[in-house]
């Protein structure tokens, strides 16, 4: 596939990034701040946004995935960039204490590991995943999500279980 | 080769093939070249020209174990990597040396109590030399090289059991985590045991209350009371020999006369 550098100035990428998203789906909120645009989104249409920003906007690269924990929901960021400058950082917060959401694989296949580890750190699981293993823990013996507000540190569960 | 210019013409020098052996061992270390953190940087710096770590024979880091004498345990051991370094201990030859290099290859350091950070290298594999520090200028790491050289001038071929760590209580419990537990079970009394190695006891000793400071960075220290003992010893046997040397004179100036 022949790579397309987006055309335009910072400006005007901006402004049809802005329009792009909004005209195609339901945004929560929407708006543009510096170099980056930013949407918050509800769970459901966030792999719909993401194609549009690959497939229809031409952005190509999905820098990362954040995650918090907001004890009792989950925010999720998705940064997406456009190799001249310009930043698009989509927010999506899921309820609940197990939370799932749709994998965006398919989408940007570098999510596979960054997704990986927002399993692995926080146990967000990822619907659609092709490999959902842990990237840092060990697999089998270590039955805990670290990063999570809930994870008590204490000495002895480092060999809690391990062989 | 001061002892070798005495002798006018070639001669036989007698030693004991433990002061050879250790002769050879201790000028001719090859540390692994395996570095886990920080701590490695200051390695990678006392084996560069500066500190030149080949002054001491050290100073050839092998890329594989098999050819390893001495693993220096640079950095945070994580719960992971535990595995990983515990099989290229495993892989080194006999005789080998750890040297635990930094507060983190020592207790865990800082990350002490993190999720994922094993609690000291001796935890897995035994230790000889601890180089304390976060992380240890290259002196001291010399340092830790010179004791470990000390240790290895006293150590004993023959005759000797090479301590282990303990890693099982008297009554079977395990105490730590053990990876070649789970394809030995030599410390679970499972597999049969070799001949001549004693029960697992704990053999490092981390403090020794109320001893000088000498006590902790001399591996052959032995306590002042105990060196003016053998010293006394030392001379009742001179004056022993001494006396019986003029008995003999006395008895035979009597035969004489």
């Amino acid at each position: 596939m022949a790579l397309a550098m987006p055309e335009g100035t910072l400006e005007t990428r901006l402004e049809r990034y802005l329009e792009g998203f909004r005209n195609r789906h339901g945004l929560e909120e929407s708006e543009v701040v510096g170099n980056t645009v930013k949407l918050v989104v509800t769970p459901d249409v966030l792999s719909a946004v993401l194609t549009t920003a690959r497939e229809r906007l031409g952005i190509l690269h999905l820098a990362f995935i954040t995650v918090v924990d907001r004890t009792g929901s989950f925010e999720l960021t998705y940064e997406l960039l456009d190799f001249r400058g310009a930043q698009v950082r989509v927010k999506t917060t899921i309820e609940g204490e197990e939370p799932v959401i749709d994998s965006v694989t398919r989408i940007y296949p570098t999510a596979n590991w960054h997704e990986r580890e927002a399993y692995d750190m926080f146990g967000v699981a990822f619907k659609g995943h092709p490999d959902l293993r842990r990237t840092y823990m060990w697999q089998d013996h270590f039955d805990h999500h670290p990063l999570l507000k809930s994870f008590q540190i204490s000495t002895k569960r480092t060999f809690e279980g391990l062989r | 080769m001061g002892v070798m210019q005495k002798f006018n013409e070639p001669n036989v020098l007698t030693t004991s093939s433990d002061k050879l052996f250790n002769w050879a061992r201790k000028n001719s270390l090859w540390p692994l070249q395996f570095g886990l953190a920080c701590c490695a940087i200051e390695m990678m710096s006392t084996g560069m020209a500066h500190n030149d770590l080949d002054r001491f024979g050290a100073g050839f880091f092998t890329a594989s174990p098999r050819q390893a004498d001495v693993m220096i345990v640079s950095g945070t051991v994580s719960t992971k990597m535990a595995e990983r370094m515990t099989r290229l201990y495993e892989q080194m030859p006999e005789p080998k040396w750890v040297i635990a290099m930094g507060a983190c290859a020592i207790s865990g350091g800082p990350f002490l109590d993190g999720y994922s950070v094993l609690m000291g290298a001796d935890r897995v594999i035994p230790v000889d030399v601890y180089v304390p520090g976060c992380p240890p200028r290259p002196e001291a790491l010399i340092f830790g090289i010179m004791t470990l050289q000390k240790k290895i001038e006293r150590d004993q071929q023959v005759g000797y059991e090479k301590p282990r760590p303990a890693l099982v209580t008297e009554d079977g419990e395990f105490l730590e985590y053990l990876p070649e537990r789970e394809y030995t079970d030599i410390s679970a009394g499972k597999a049969p045991r070799f001949e001549g190695i004693k029960s697992l006891k704990r053999t490092y000793v981390f403090e020794r209350k109320g001893m000088p400071p000498a006590s902790q960075t001399d591996v052959g220290w032995i306590p002042k009371e105990a060196k003016q003992k053998i010293k006394e010893q030392q001379k009742a046997e001179k004056a022993a020999a001494e006396s019986n040397g003029k008995a003999d004179e006395n008895g035979s100036t009597g035969e004489n006369a």
